[in-house]
C-alpha cells in the first residue's frame, strides 16, 4: 500500500483516483485558461477597437440622447425630451418619408437588377470574366466620385440622361432640380452600384448543383420552370442576405444627397441621415442628433426583425424542411 | 505540452485578464488626457515661452500668404511668444465647426478668424473674450475702424473682436453691353424701372447661347436687400420674430420671381455649373449684385464698373454690409500674450500687407482711404462707390443661430425661383416656425 506524499496515512485506491482526477482536472483547466488567454490576446486589438470606437461611442450617444448638449456648453439631463421633440418635428418626418421612399422603391429595383445582372453573367461565354468585372467595378468607385459623375449625367443642358431622352424624342427633364424627380434620380443612380450584390448572387447561382437542372430538364421542365422552381428557391438565402444589407444601407443614404443636392430641391432629398448630420454638425444639437440616431437604430432593428420573421415563409435553406 | 502546462500555472484567468485590460485601458486614457507640464529649470529666462494658437482660413496659398509673414514678424519682435497657426479650409461655417470641436476637446484656439454671421451665435455661447478691458488701456477703438465693420464685432456692449475686411454690395455691370442696349448708364442713378428695362434689353439668344440681363438676386443675401429697400426684413425690428412672410417682403420676393419668369434672370439650371463670374466675364450676364470682391470678374476683357444699387423714389437707400475679422477665445489660458498677438490685427502694417495680398475692403480706416489701396489694379474705376455704400449700408439682422437661418431661407427661395415656382406666401409662411426657433436658439438654456 502506498503512503501519502506527506508521509501520513496510507493512500486508499479511492483517494488515489480522486487525487489523479483532481490533478488531471487542474491540468486541463490550466491548459484551457492558457488557450483562452492566447485567444484573448489575439482578439484583444479587435476588442479594444470595438470598445473604444464602437461600443463606447454608442453608449455615449445613448447617454447624450437624454441630454441637451451643444458641444461647448455643459450638458443638461432632459430625460426623454429629445425623443418627444423628434416625434413632433415635421422636418424629421419629411426626411423619414424621403428615406422610406428611397428604401422601399429603390431596394427592390436594385435587387431585381442585380439578379438580372447575375443571371446575365452566369453563362459560359468567351470573355465573361471581363463582363463580370465591368459590372462590378462601378461599385468600387468612391461615393464622392460617383456623385460628381452623376451630377454631370443628370445635368439638364449637357447631361447624358437628357441626351438619351433627346435621342428618342422626349423633352429634357430637370432631374435634380425638380422635387418630383430628384428621389427617382437618386434611385436610378443607385443602379450604378449593383455590382456588389451581383457578385453575391452570382456566387449563389454557382452554388446550385447542376444535377438539379439536369434532372429537371429530363423531366421536361421549361427554362422558366427551372428558374422559378430551382434557381429562385435555392437563391433565396443570398437574396435574403442582400435584402437585409441593402435595406440597412439604404436607410443610411447620405453622401449623394450631401454632395449633389444638399437636401434640395425643396427638401425632396433631405434624407434622414443628412438631417441628422445637420442637426449634429451644423446646428450642434448633439442630444437631438443622438436621439435621432437611436430612433433610426430602432427603425432598422424593427425592419430587420420583421424580415427575419417573414423570411421563414420565403427563404429556403438547402437541407431545411419546409414547415 | 509540458511547457504549456508549466506556463499555465501562472495563467491569468478570464476575469483577471479582463480586469487587467480595463485597467490598462483606463491608465492609458488617463495618461493621454493628462496635460504635460514643462519642466522649469533654474536658468530659465524671466519670460516663459508661450504658445498662442491661431485658427484661421487655410484653403490655399493666399491664406498662407496673408498670415505667415505677420507671424514671422511678430515672433521676431516677441521671441517669448510662438504663434501656432491652425489652418482650416473653408469659410464661416467650416471655421465655426472646427472652433467648436476644438473647444469641446478642451483645446480651443487662443485666437481665431471670425465672421459676422457667426458672431451672434458664438456670443450666446460666451465663446469670444470681451476685449473692452484691453481696449481701455489701448489706443485702438471705434475710430480706428470703419464704423459698420466695427459694429459687426460688437454685441450687447461687448467688443468681441476686430474686423479684418468688410464688404458692401453694389451693382457690377458690363459697360459695353449697357452701351449696346442703348440704355442709360447705372452710374447716373437708376430706378428699378431702369434696371428692368436694361435687363430686358440685355437678354437675348436661346439655350446655351442665351445671354441674361441679370443674376444672383436669387441668393438670400441679395433678395434681402431688395426687401430692405421696400421696408421689409428677415426679422422684426427687435430681431425676435421672423418677418419675411409679411406683405412687403413677399412683394419684393415676387419681383425677383418675376425676373426669373420673364427669363431676364439666369436660373441655377441655366448657369450649367458655371459661376456668375464665369458667365459675366464671357459676356453672358449683363449685371449682378456683388459684394466687394472683384477677383472673379478681373479676367474680363471688356470694360466693367460698379454703381450703387437701383432705387425707386419711395425706397429706403440701403445695401448689405458684412465683415470678417478675428476674435479671442474667452477660455484662453494666456490672455495677455494672446492680446499682444491680437493687436497685430489692428496694425497698419498688417492691413497694408493684407491689401497687397488682395483683401476686399480693409476695415482699418487709415488703410481703406489710402491711395495705396484705392489704386489697386483689381478695383473698378468707381471703387469709391463701394466705400460710399458704407454710409447707408446695414448688416444682416444677425440673431441666434444665423447660419441655420440662412440655410432655412435659401431652400425656400430656391423653390420659389426654381423650376418648382412654389407659391411665395405659402413657402415663406412654411419656414416661419423654424426660423423663429433658430433666432431664439440659446444653447442649454
Amino acid at each position: 500500500m502506498r503512503r501519502s506524499a506527506a508521509g501520513g496515512g496510507p493512500v486508499t485506491p479511492r483517494a488515489g483516483a480522486m487525487s489523479w482526477w483532481m490533478r488531471l482536472r487542474t491540468r486541463r483547466r490550466s491548459l484551457l485558461w492558457a488557450e483562452q488567454r492566447d485567444a484573448y490576446l489575439f482578439i484583444l486589438p479587435w476588442i479594444l477597437g470595438f470598445l473604444i470606437f464602437l461600443a463606447g461611442p454608442m453608449l455615449a450617444s445613448l447617454f447624450i440622447s437624454f441630454t441637451r448638449w451643444e458641444i461647448v456648453t455643459p450638458s443638461r439631463f432632459v430625460g426623454f425630451d429629445q425623443y418627444v421633440k423628434i416625434a413632433q418635428d415635421d422636418r424629421l418626418w419629411l426626411s423619414l418619408w424621403n428615406t422610406a421612399y428611397y428604401v422601399f422603391l429603390g431596394v427592390p429595383l436594385h435587387l431585381f437588377l442585380a439578379l438580372l445582372a447575375a443571371l446575365a453573367v452566369n453563362i459560359n461565354l468567351r470573355g465573361i470574366r471581363l463582363y463580370r468585372t465591368l459590372f462590378y467595378v462601378p461599385s468600387l468607385t468612391p461615393a464622392v466620385a460617383n456623385a460628381i459623375l452623376w451630377l454631370w449625367i443628370f445635368h439638364p443642358q449637357w447631361g447624358l440622361a437628357n441626351a438619351a431622352l433627346d435621342l428618342v424624342g422626349l423633352p429634357p427633364l430637370f432631374w435634380l432640380q425638380d422635387p418630383r424627380l430628384a428621389k427617382p434620380a437618386f434611385i436610378i443612380m443607385s443602379w450604378w452600384t449593383i455590382g456588389g450584390q451581383m457578385v453575391i448572387l452570382l456566387a449563389g447561382l454557382k452554388g446550385i448543383p447542376a444535377t438539379f437542372y439536369e434532372a429537371a430538364e429530363m423531366d421536361g421542365a421549361s427554362a422558366w420552370g427551372r428558374f422559378w422552381r430551382i434557381t429562385l428557391p435555392l437563391l433565396t438565402p443570398a437574396l435574403f442576405f442582400n435584402l437585409i444589407i441593402a435595406i440597412i444601407g439604404a436607410f443610411q443614404v447620405f453622401t449623394q444627397a450631401f454632395i449633389m443636392t444638399e437636401g434640395g430641391p425643396n427638401y425632396s432629398t433631405l434624407f434622414y441621415l443628412l438631417y441628422l448630420f445637420r442637426m449634429a454638425f451644423e446646428n450642434f444639437r448633439m442630444g437631438y442628433a443622438s436621439a435621432m440616431a437611436w430612433a433610426l437604430f430602432l427603425i432598422i432593428l424593427i425592419f430587420t426583425a420583421i424580415q427575419f420573421r417573414v423570411s421563414d415563409r420565403w427563404v429556403f435553406y438547402e437541407g431545411d424542411l419546409r414547415k | 505540452m509540458n511547457s504549456q502546462i508549466a506556463g499555465s500555472r501562472h495563467a491569468v484567468n478570464r476575469r483577471a485578464f479582463l480586469k487587467l485590460s480595463a485597467f490598462s485601458l483606463g491608465a492609458a486614457s488617463l495618461a493621454a488626457c493628462t496635460a504635460v507640464v514643462p519642466a522649469t529649470g533654474d536658468g530659465e529666462a524671466t519670460m516663459a515661452p508661450v504658445d498662442i494658437s491661431f485658427l484661421t482660413q487655410g484653403g490655399g496659398d493666399t491664406s498662407f500668404l496673408r498670415y505667415e509673414p505677420l507671424i514671422e514678424t511678430f515672433e521676431a519682435e516677441n521671441p517669448h511668444i510662438q504663434i501656432q497657426p491652425i489652418w482650416e479650409p473653408g469659410g464661416a461655417i467650416e471655421i465655426q465647426i472646427k472652433l467648436l470641436t476644438l473647444i469641446a476637446a478642451g483645446d480651443g484656439p487662443d485666437t481665431y478668424w471670425a465672421h459676422s454671421y457667426t458672431n451672434a451665435g458664438q456670443a450666446k455661447r460666451n465663446i469670444q473674450m470681451d476685449l473692452t478691458p484691453f481696449l481701455d488701456s489701448s489706443s485702438i477703438g471705434e475710430d480706428t475702424f470703419l464704423r459698420a465693420a466695427w459694429l459687426d464685432f460688437q454685441i450687447a456692449g461687448k467688443q468681441i473682436g476686430f474686423p479684418r475686411e468688410t464688404t458692401s454690395t453694389v451693382l457690377i455691370y458690363n459697360k459695353e453691353l449697357i452701351a449696346e442696349a442703348g440704355v442709360s448708364d447705372p452710374a447716373d442713378g437708376w430706378t428699378w424701372t431702369d434696371f428692368e428695362a436694361a435687363a430686358m434689353a440685355m437678354t437675348s439668344g436661346e439655350g446655351t447661347e442665351r445671354s441674361f440681363g441679370t443674376a444672383d438676386w436669387n441668393l438670400n443675401r441679395n433678395t434681402w436687400i431688395k426687401m430692405w429697400q421696400k421696408g421689409g426684413d428677415v426679422l422684426n425690428a427687435e430681431r425676435t420674430a421672423y418677418a419675411m412672410n409679411e406683405a412687403v417682403s413677399v412683394a419684393a420676393v415676387n419681383t425677383v420671381k418675376g425676373w426669373h419668369e420673364a427669363g431676364v434672370h439666369v436660373s441655377g439650371v441655366e448657369k450649367g455649373g458655371f459661376s456668375t463670374g464665369d458667365l459675366f466675364t464671357t459676356g453672358r450676364i449683363g449685371m449682378f449684385p456683388q459684394f466687394s470682391v472683384f477677383s472673379n470678374v478681373a479676367p474680363a476683357e471688356f470694360e466693367w464698373d460698379i454703381a450703387h444699387l437701383p432705387k425707386d423714389d419711395s425706397d429706403i437707400e440701403t445695401t448689405r454690409v458684412a465683415s470678417a475679422g478675428h476674435s479671442m477665445w474667452s477660455g484662453t489660458e494666456h490672455p495677455d500674450e494672446a492680446w499682444t498677438w491680437f493687436q497685430t490685427f489692428a496694425s497698419i502694417s498688417a492691413f497694408e500687407h493684407w491689401v497687397s495680398t488682395g483683401l476686399n475692403i480693409p476695415s482699418l480706416k487709415a488703410v481703406a482711404g489710402s491711395d495705396n489701396y484705392l489704386s489697386t489694379a483689381v478695383l473698378p474705376p468707381s471703387a469709391q462707390v463701394m466705400l460710399d455704400a458704407f454710409d447707408y449700408g446695414r448688416p444682416e439682422p444677425v440673431a441666434g443661430d444665423w447660419i441655420s437661418v440662412h440655410r432655412e431661407v435659401q431652400p425656400a427661395l430656391d423653390s420659389i425661383y426654381g423650376v418648382e415656382a412654389a407659391d411665395t406666401q405659402a413657402t415663406l409662411d412654411n419656414i416661419a416656425d423654424r426660423v423663429n426657433e433658430f433666432i431664439a436658439f440659446v444653447p442649454s438654456v
